[in-house]
């Protein structure tokens, strides 16, 4: 379309413009409201995150206890079944192994609950590795600016243009197997993605006149980073690290499918799928099961983060 | 898109039925149904339209003036809009009933519309040739080469240098002014019969603004179309508007010929906006006599007369009734409890021709004095 | 500080931006010329009025002034002293006493502050009083601007536009600065709360005796609170005086272009007054035209016009115009009379 009087120019933009603006100006006699209060609400309005949300904390819940009850009801993850190794290998899905067994005789549910405190502590332990460093670089780029700027972006590029996983590869490769090198690979290699959201976040906030009013009261550069750049720029890592929580989940069961991230006999993600992939044909709960624990968990990740990017977006009441 | 089919009659070469006008709107309301509850953005506008008329459409931010005219056009999604009431005839046929095939060809090649900003309303990966002739291949059937050509007679028609080599220019080459030349070329491409304007001088400079609404005047002057000023400044309806309509929380709150509204103006908030404007004085200032307060929320409109809180005049039937239109012989009406008390319409404020009329009356009576 | 010293003095000022960013405009070099050679002194208590369309550097001109961006030439002196010379505390002080006021009325309060907190941010970076003396005193502000003091804890969202303007005004009044630098503060604001602000700021000039730079493209807002205006065009001023001679007797063909330009909202007048319409765009500030930046568009130029830049020039007291050939304008037949 490129002739505007046929167009329909944002008509539906223009009646939420007129009913955000009255009802905006309304505020006689509402109770005063927080901006994160405000996106709490609107979050919890929201069905998909909310069932993201209930997910991650079932799965958080069942994984922080596992010690407590998974090894006396539904076995030890690790130990093999030496007595009766062939009559408790590979047994479908019943009430007494809700998930059958492996070819060890060992009991899939127990392994999936192990391996989601591996997943969820590698998800959570590299993104907060990768956050660290993308907060340092994005803001170091963004508000020095110039060479800082150049060095900094271009250095993140060269990370980018390398296929991510293959990249880890060859990290593990170098520093070795083993859990700590995973968090500590995928932790290095998020890095660029959080500085460029930050790094575009704070240039924008930065052209907000409230900055250039405290920079004309006489604020100094920490109290404008602090009180007026770091609160307004957050929202956006806030949601790119949720998201990123999946990612690292979803690349530390890919490590652990090419047999570089978890050593065995300890249970993971990747490594069950690895473990039940040749059984596809016969026993396929082997595979599908730990595969859909993946998928629902890094699901539920995303959507939580799309949730919190509508609920977070100070814009959508301001417009 | 429609495409230009030979069958269909073109409303604009139909005559006007008898005792009608080119436009006339009637009691429109369309509400926007939210989440936050109803939005009274139209409610109960009332106007009529010939060729040759301009008619200012004033209001502030938020009172419904442009929401009026994309109602006319169509252009407002259903849902969350629904019209609730009353009609808009266009050559004696009702435009809400038209189907979207029919609004198709109503849009651009009878009436046209040109928005606020100049910058956003052109497609910038299209040469500008391409845009000005696309209404005249989509209505009128022009071939490629057709509608190129007359692409360039429109653009040295509204004052484009060097047309001939601008139409294949792209539109970050033009400056703001410029675009809103294109832009007015467009809407006047297919020679349609109402032009609706909509702040189109808001986002230029007041040297730029002259430009384009002498302009809009010598394409009026040529087509003898009627314009449709969608404005928020006084100024530049003084200076184009044959008619006046002043809108207020949706609603028209008066409406009548340029020189009622400015000089026999017969409603509050129209004499609140007058007061709030700074004059160009040069012997001594005026202080400013602002509206106190902010504009109400369309969803929990109060009861009574929208304009009542702010009212400096308003007593205990403003705040409980809604008044009905006070309409004076001439077509003029007021939407005020006290539109037709003289004694009420004694606060309006000064004018240049109160003045003028008051010396001239002063002059009559000293002539009959003599004369006796 | 001399009595006659004026509180603002702005000599020669300049300032230019690299017209690209990037490797590439380093090597063409290009300028925009955003303020060039501009000169004024604004005195205690006064309203001085910079008037001029968009990209003529008015904005420019008062952002340099306040320091957030560095000029590129001349000097800037506050009370006296050269801005430029200032130490950090020195500098800090300054602040003090020369507050800004934005134009938009969304973008300058902070989103994730509540309003207390806004108004009474510079007390805390200046370090005024203890933290219930600070709120007391947003209290009283709160209440002179016209808002209901209760409010200190709801955050700017909740607020109309015109509501958020007072917000800003109140912050710019929190430290009794001796000059406020306003851009543009009520283009944003519909006409009926436009003039509620202007009040406002008149109302509180006379209780607090701030002086006034009020940027604006609009010439009835500046004519109406300034006490002296000055025309810019394309980084220059082209004409300053009292508003009144300015208004009555505008000497330079751009001044006289721009008040024929503004529609009276009186039919009568608007339709009898004598109008200048210029022809064109303002050039571009990459490349100024040579000579008298007006000449390309100016109906009375002549071939000196495009060689020499013409003095700004006294042409009667205190009435100052940078033409060649400036001769008063009989606007007075034209303008309104009641």
């Amino acid at each position: 379309m490129i002739y505007p009087v046929h167009q329909q120019p944002g008509a539906a933009a223009h009646a939420d413009a007129v009913a955000a603006e009255h009802g905006g100006a309304a505020v006689a006699g509402a109770k005063s409201r927080t901006l994160w209060g405000d996106a709490f609400n609107r979050l919890k309005k929201n069905k998909l995150a909310i069932a993201a949300v209930v997910w991650i904390i079932f799965v958080v819940i069942v994984a922080a206890t596992a010690d407590l009850w998974v090894p006396q009801t539904l076995g030890d993850p690790t130990a093999t079944a030496s007595d009766n190794m062939a009559g408790m290998s590979r047994l479908a899905p019943s009430l007494e192994h809700p998930f059958g067994t492996d070819t060890l005789g060992r009991d899939v549910l127990s392994r999936v609950i192990y391996g989601a405190r591996i997943s969820l502590v590698v998800g959570l332990v590299s993104t907060g590795i990768s956050t660290l460093i993308g907060l340092v670089m994005g803001a170091l780029a963004a508000y020095y600016g110039g060479i800082w700027d150049t060095i900094i972006m271009r250095l993140a590029d060269m990370f980018l243009a390398f296929p991510y996983t293959l990249f880890v590869i060859m990290m593990i490769a170098v520093i070795g197997n083993g859990i700590q090198n995973v968090f500590i690979a995928i932790g290095i290699l998020g890095w660029p993605q959080i500085a460029r959201v930050f790094r575009s976040a704070i240039l924008s906030v930065k052209e907000n006149d409230y900055v250039d009013a405290a920079r004309a009261m006489g604020a100094s550069d920490v109290r404008i980073i602090t009180r007026h750049i770091f609160p307004n720029s957050v929202a956006s890592i806030v949601v790119y690290a949720t998201m990123n929580i999946g990612g690292a989940i979803l690349t530390e069961s890919a490590l652990s499918y090419l047999g570089m991230g978890v050593v065995p006999p300890d249970p993971s993600w990747g490594t069950l799928i690895q473990d039940g992939q040749q059984y596809l044909q016969t026993q396929p709960w082997l595979m599908i099961l730990p595969g859909l624990a993946i998928l629902s968990t890094v699901l539920a990740f995303t959507l939580l983060g799309d949730g919190l990017r509508d609920a977070l977006d100070v814009k959508m009441k301001d417009a | 898109m429609a495409k230009h089919t030979h069958d269909y009659v073109d409303l604009k070469e139909q005559p006007i039925p008898e005792g009608s006008h080119l436009l006339e709107v009637d009691n429109l309301k369309m509400y926007f149904h939210t989440q936050d509850g109803i939005v009274h953005a139209v409610d109960g506008v009332s106007y009529t339209l010939d060729r040759g008329e301009t008619l200012g459409v004033v209001g502030e931010s938020g009172s419904g003036k442009s929401v009026t005219a994309m109602t006319l056009m169509g252009l407002i999604d259903m849902p969350p809009g629904k019209i609730e009431g009353g009609d808009a005839r266009y050559r004696g046929k009702s435009l809400l009933k038209m189907s979207e095939q029919e609004m198709q060809h109503i849009r651009g090649n009878d009436i046209a519309m040109i928005f606020q900003d100049p910058m956003t309303s052109l497609n910038p990966v299209y040469k500008i040739g391409r845009q000005v002739g696309e209404g005249l291949r989509l209505h009128r059937g022009y071939t490629k080469k057709q509608a190129l050509e007359r692409a360039v007679e429109l653009l040295d028609l509204v004052g484009i240098p060097n047309p001939e080599k601008r139409v294949n220019e792209y539109p970050h080459q033009f400056s703001g002014g410029m675009r809103q030349r294109v832009m007015i070329a467009m809407a006047l491409a297919c020679d349609p019969d109402i032009l609706i304007a909509d702040e189109p001088t808001t986002a230029l400079d007041v040297t730029i603004q002259a430009q384009i609404i002498e302009l809009m005047q010598e394409m009026q002057q040529k087509n003898g179309n009627a314009i449709i000023m969608i404005t928020h400044d006084l100024g530049v309806v003084a200076d184009m508007a044959d008619k006046i309509m002043v809108m207020y929380a949706g609603r028209p709150v008066e409406f009548g010929t340029a020189d009622e509204i400015f000089y026999d103006s017969r409603h509050p908030y129209t004499w609140g906006l007058i007061n709030s404007i700074p004059k160009q004085e040069t012997d001594e200032k005026k202080p400013l006599t602002p509206i106190a307060g902010n504009p109400p929320s369309l969803v929990n409109l109060p009861a009574g007369c929208p304009f009542a809180p702010r009212c400096p005049f308003a007593v205990d039937i403003c705040h409980e009734q809604l008044p009905e239109h006070v309409t004076t012989e001439t077509g003029h009406y007021s939407a005020c409890h006290f539109a037709d008390d003289p004694a009420f319409l004694k606060n309006a404020p000064a004018t240049s021709r109160t003045a003028g009329s008051r010396r001239a009356a002063a002059e009559a009576l000293a002539d009959t004095a003599k004369e006796a | 500080m001399a009595e006659n010293t004026p509180l603002l003095k702005v000599e020669h000022l300049s300032k230019d931006f690299p017209a690209e960013s990037g490797f590439l405009a380093s090597r063409l070099a290009k300028k925009v010329s955003a303020v060039n050679d501009v000169s004024f002194e604004i005195h205690a208590g006064e309203t001085f009025g910079l008037v001029g369309e968009s990209g003529c550097g008015k904005s420019t001109t008062g952002r340099t002034i306040m320091r957030l961006t560095q000029p590129t030439g001349g000097h800037v002196y506050f009370e006296g002293k050269d801005v430029a010379a200032m130490s950090k505390r020195e500098l800090k002080e300054m602040r003090r006493n020369m507050q800004f006021i934005f134009q938009d009325p969304y973008a300058s309060l902070n989103p994730r502050m509540t309003i207390g907190e806004i108004v009474s941010e510079p007390m805390t970076i200046h370090g005024v009083g203890t933290k219930e003396e600070r709120m007391e005193t947003v209290r009283e502000l709160l209440d002179v601007v016209g808002l209901n003091p209760e409010h200190i804890n709801r955050y700017p969202h909740e607020f109309s536009g015109g509501q958020r303007q007072r917000v800003g005004i109140a912050r710019a009044f929190a430290l009794k600065p001796k000059l406020i630098i306003c851009d543009e503060p009520v283009s944003a604001l519909d006409v009926s709360i436009q003039a509620q602000v202007l009040n406002l700021l008149k109302d509180l000039q006379q209780r607090y005796g701030t002086a006034y730079l009020f940027i604006a493209h609009d010439l009835s807002v500046v004519q109406h609170i300034s006490d002296r205006v000055a025309v810019m065009y394309l980084g220059k001023m082209v004409e300053v005086s009292d508003w009144k001679t300015l208004y009555a007797e505008p000497h330079h063909p751009y001044t006289q272009s721009l008040l024929s330009a503004v529609p009276v909202p009186d039919p009568d007048i608007q339709k009898s007054r004598k109008r200048i319409i210029l022809a064109g765009d303002p050039p571009s500030p990459i490349d100024p035209p040579t000579g008298c930046r007006f000449h390309t568009r100016c109906p009375i130029a002549q071939a000196k016009c495009s060689s020499d830049v013409p003095e700004f020039r006294e042409v009667k007291p205190g009435h100052f115009c940078a033409c060649h050939f400036a001769e008063p304008f009989p606007i007075k037949e034209s303008s309104i009379e009641l």
